[in-house]
C-alpha cells in the first residue's frame, strides 16, 4: 500500500483545501497548514484506514509534523500490528 | 508683597525634581494645585527612586510645598501674593486615542490659569513642553499630532494671555517626555526604544527560538531621524539658568537641546548589536522586510516619537548630550494581593484577590485562564486603583453548584459570582474589565446592574455570534462542535486530543522561519505562558468543562445588549489576535455610542501578558479621561 499517497490524497481533499500538492518534509503543524482538531481527524482517518490504533505516547509532533513523518509513524504502527 | 512659586500641576518625578531644585535655588515658598489623591500618587512616584538619599530629600521637598486643592476657595491663599506660575503639559500621549477627550481637559487646565491670572498677582509664567511629537497619527497634517498640538495652541494662548495682562512669559522646549513615573529609570528616548527593543526580541525568541541567530533584523531607512541625549538633571539645570537670565522682552521661547543630533538608527544598531549580538542592516525600502522585521517596524512607526522643531523657532540652548544608558535592571516588585473568600447561594466557596486602593476595577477573567497571567497589569493597576479578580468558576465539577459532570457554568452563574464578590467587597460604584471570554458576564453585569458601573474595559474580547461575525471566528470556536462531537463519541480521542495541546503539540515554538509560517507565529503560545494559559488541558475533567463551558459563552448574541450602553467603554484590541479577532471589538465599538476602539499593531492575543505597559497606558487614559457619571462630568485629577 501507497501510505503516502493516500496519506496527501487526504491531508489535501479533507483538511488542507487551498493547497494542489504538499512535500514531502514540508512542515505542516509549525506552518499551521493543520491545527489541533485536523490532527484529530487525521488520527482517525488513520486509524480506520490503515487498521491502526494510536496511543498516548504516540502524540508527538515528531509523528505528524511532515507527511513523511506521518508515513514512517503508520510504516511503524503497522509493521507492529504484523509482528503481533 | 511675598513672591511665591506656584506649580500649575504636578504630575510626575520631572515635576517633583523639578520644584525641588526651584525651591532649593529661589528660596521662596512653593505652592501647587492637587488633590489628595494627586498627593498621594506623587509620593509613591517617589518611592521608585533607588539612591535612598536622593529619594528622601525629594520626599522633604514634597512634604515641605503647600498643596491646593484647586477650587476657588483654596485659591485665596494666593491672595496678597507675588505669583510665578509653573505649568508643563499634563496628558498622556502614548496613542491618539483620546484627541478630543485630550483637547477638553487641557481647556479646562488653561481656563484655570487664565482665572489666576485674571484674580492674583501674577508675575511671569513659565511654561515647559516637549518637542517631540507622535508624527505618524496626523491630527492636523501627516506630520503633526495632538501633543505637538496641544503644546503649539497653550504656548500660543500663555504668550497671549502675559501680553494682555503684561505678565513675563518664558516658555521651555525641552526634549523631556512628560510623564517620568518611574524613579528607577529616567523615561528617554533611548530607555523607551531599549525597552520596546528588549520586548521585540522576548518576543520573536518565544516564538521562533533561533531566528536572531540566523537572521539579522531590517529596518527601513524611513525610521532614521535625530534625537538629543539630555538627562532630566541636565535640562532643569538650563531652565532654572535660563529663568534667572536677565531678559528685556516680554515673553521668551528657549529650545534645549544636546551639542549634536544623534541618529536614532545608531542608537538602534547599538543596542541590537551590543546587548543582544543582532545584525542590523538597513534596508532602502520598507518591501525588503520579512514578517518578523515589519513588527518592529509597526511597532516603531505607532509607538515612537519624533523629534519635531521648526527652524529658527525660539532661541537654541545648548548643553552637552548626556551618556543615556540603555541597559536597564529590572525592578523586581513585590507583589501580595490579599486572598478572600465569598461564600456563593448555592453554598459554594469562591476565591478572589484585591491589590490597591482608590476606584474599583473589577476583572473578570477568561475562561480557563489563571488569575496568575493578569499579575504584570495588575502590578501597575495596584499602585493607584483597587482591583478585584478571581479564577472563573466551572472549570472543576466541584465548583458546580450541584458538583455534577453534567451541569455547566454559564455565564449567568459567573455573572452571580460577579454580584457575590461585589457584594461581599461592599462596593458601591466600580469599573468593569474582562479579557476574552470574560466578556459576555461583565457585559451582562453591567445591564442587569447599570447604577453600579461607571465604565467598561474590555481587553481582546470575544463577542460573537453578530449577524456577519462568521469571517471572525477563531479557529478553536468553529471547530468547537466537532471537537466535543469527536471527543464525545471517541473516549480516547479526548485523551489524544488533551495530550497534544497540553504537550505543546500545537502553538509550540516554530523551529525555523519560513514565509509559510509568517502568520502562524501570531498563534505560538511561548512557553513561559503555556501554564497559566493551558490549565484546562491538564485534566479531562477540566477539559471537559472548559469546552462546555466555550458551547455555552458561544450561544450567546449580545446584540441587544449593547444598545443598552451607556458608559464610557474601551475595547482594547490586537490586530494579530486569532482567538477573538480584533474586527469583533470594533463591531462592538460600532454598536456602542460611548466607545473607543484601539487596535495594537502586531500584537497576539496576549495582549495584557506580552504589551502590559501598552495596556496600562491606554486604560490609564481611559480613566483620566473618560466622563464618568459619578465624577460629576469632570476629569480625574491625579
Amino acid at each position: 500500500m501507497d501510505y503516502k499517497e493516500t496519506i496527501k490524497k487526504y491531508l489535501l481533499n479533507e483538511v488542507i483545501h487551498d493547497m494542489s500538492d504538499l512535500e514531502d518534509n514540508q512542515q505542516l503543524i509549525d506552518s499551521g497548514l493543520i491545527d489541533s482538531i485536523s490532527i484529530v481527524k487525521v488520527i482517525i482517518f488513520f486509524e480506520n484506514e490503515f487498521d491502526i490504533s494510536f496511543e498516548e505516547k504516540d502524540m508527538s509532533p515528531i509523528n505528524f509534523e511532515t507527511v513523511q513523518a506521518m508515513v514512517d509513524t503508520v510504516s511503524k504502527k503497522t509493521q507492529k500490528y504484523h509482528i503481533y | 508683597m511675598e513672591e511665591i512659586i506656584l506649580f500649575a500641576r504636578i504630575h510626575d518625578i520631572f515635576g517633583i525634581k523639578l520644584m525641588s531644585s526651584i525651591k532649593d535655588t529661589c528660596k521662596k515658598m512653593i505652592y501647587y494645585i492637587g488633590s489628595d489623591e494627586n498627593q498621594k500618587h506623587l509620593f509613591s512616584l517617589l518611592d521608585t527612586i533607588q539612591p535612598i538619599d536622593e529619594k528622601d530629600k525629594l520626599k522633604e521637598s514634597l512634604h515641605n510645598i503647600i498643596r491646593l486643592s484647586g477650587s476657588m476657595e483654596s485659591l485665596e491663599l494666593l491672595k496678597n501674593k507675588k505669583v510665578s506660575l509653573w505649568i508643563y503639559d499634563d496628558i498622556y500621549f502614548s496613542t491618539d486615542t483620546y484627541e478630543q477627550e485630550i483637547l477638553y481637559y487641557n481647556t479646562e487646565q488653561m481656563n484655570r490659569l487664565e482665572y489666576i491670572a485674571e484674580n492674583y498677582e501674577c508675575k511671569e509664567i513659565n511654561y515647559m513642553s516637549s518637542y517631540y511629537s507622535y508624527y505618524h497619527h496626523g491630527y492636523r497634517d501627516e506630520n503633526s499630532d495632538i501633543f505637538l498640538y496641544v503644546r503649539e495652541i497653550n504656548e500660543a494662548y500663555l504668550v497671549q494671555l502675559g501680553k494682555e495682562k503684561n505678565i513675563s512669559t518664558k516658555i521651555y522646549r525641552t526634549p523631556i517626555l512628560y510623564c517620568q513615573r518611574d524613579g528607577a529609570q529616567y523615561l528617554s528616548f533611548e530607555n523607551i526604544l531599549s525597552h520596546r527593543i528588549q520586548e521585540y526580541v522576548l518576543w520573536v525568541e518565544s516564538r521562533i527560538p533561533n531566528y536572531f541567530k540566523e537572521n539579522s533584523i531590517h529596518i527601513p531607512k524611513t525610521l532614521d531621524g535625530d534625537i538629543y541625549s539630555l538627562s532630566v538633571e541636565t535640562v532643569i539645570a538650563k531652565i532654572i539658568e535660563m529663568y534667572h537670565a536677565a531678559k528685556d522682552t516680554l515673553y521668551e521661547i528657549y529650545s534645549i537641546i544636546g551639542d549634536k543630533k544623534i541618529s536614532v538608527l545608531d542608537i538602534m544598531n547599538n543596542i541590537f548589536t551590543n546587548q543582544y549580538k543582532i545584525k542590523v542592516q538597513v534596508a532602502n525600502v520598507e518591501e525588503k522586510l520579512n514578517s518578523i522585521d515589519a513588527i518592529f517596524y509597526k511597532i516603531y512607526q505607532y509607538h515612537f516619537p519624533r523629534l519635531w522643531m521648526k527652524e529658527g523657532e525660539g532661541k537654541s540652548c545648548v548643553c552637552k548630550n548626556d551618556e543615556i544608558s540603555t541597559c536597564f535592571n529590572r525592578v523586581e516588585v513585590e507583589f501580595a494581593p490579599s486572598e478572600k473568600i465569598v461564600y456563593l447561594d448555592n453554598g459554594k466557596e469562591l476565591e478572589y484577590y484585591t491589590a490597591g486602593e482608590g476606584e474599583t476595577i473589577v476583572i473578570v477573567n477568561a475562561y480557563g485562564v489563571d488569575a496568575d497571567a493578569w499579575t504584570k497589569l495588575i502590578i501597575m493597576l495596584s499602585a493607584d486603583y483597587r482591583v478585584v479578580y478571581w479564577n472563573t468558576r466551572g472549570i472543576y465539577d466541584a465548583q458546580k453548584p450541584d458538583g455534577s459532570r453534567e451541569y455547566i457554568c454559564g455565564v449567568d452563574d459567573q455573572v452571580a459570582d460577579i454580584e457575590a464578590i461585589i457584594n461581599n467587597e461592599g462596593l458601591d460604584k466600580i469599573h468593569i474589565m474582562s479579557w476574552c471570554s470574560g466578556a459576555k458576564a461583565a457585559l451582562f453585569y453591567y445591564t442587569k446592574h447599570p447604577d453600579k458601573v461607571l465604565s467598561q474595559i474590555f481587553v481582546c474580547g470575544e463577542f460573537a455570534p453578530f449577524e456577519g461575525s462568521k469571517p471572525y471566528h477563531s479557529k478553536f470556536r468553529e471547530n468547537i462542535q466537532l471537537i466535543a462531537e469527536i471527543i464525545r463519541n471517541d473516549k480516547k480521542m479526548l485523551d489524544f486530543y488533551m495530550k497534544i495541546i497540553h504537550s505543546g503539540m500545537f502553538n509550540r515554538p516554530i523551529k525555523e522561519y519560513d514565509i509559510a509560517n509568517q502568520n502562524y507565529i501570531f498563534e505560538v503560545m511561548p512557553e513561559k505562558h503555556r501554564d497559566c494559559l493551558l490549565a484546562p488541558f491538564k485534566l479531562k475533567e477540566t477539559m471537559v468543562n472548559f469546552l462546555n463551558l466555550c458551547i455555552e459563552y458561544y450561544s450567546h448574541d449580545i446584540t441587544e445588549l449593547l444598545g443598552m450602553v451607556s458608559i464610557p467603554t474601551l475595547l482594547i484590541s490586537a490586530e494579530c489576535d486569532q482567538v477573538a479577532p480584533h474586527m469583533q471589538s470594533k463591531w462592538v465599538y460600532s454598536k456602542t455610542s460611548d466607545s473607543i476602539f484601539i487596535c495594537f499593531p502586531a500584537a497576539s492575543h496576549l495582549l495584557i501578558l506580552e504589551r502590559t505597559k501598552d495596556v496600562y497606558e491606554i486604560i490609564e487614559q481611559h480613566m483620566k479621561y473618560s466622563r464618568f457619571g459619578s465624577r460629576n462630568d469632570c476629569f480625574k485629577d491625579r
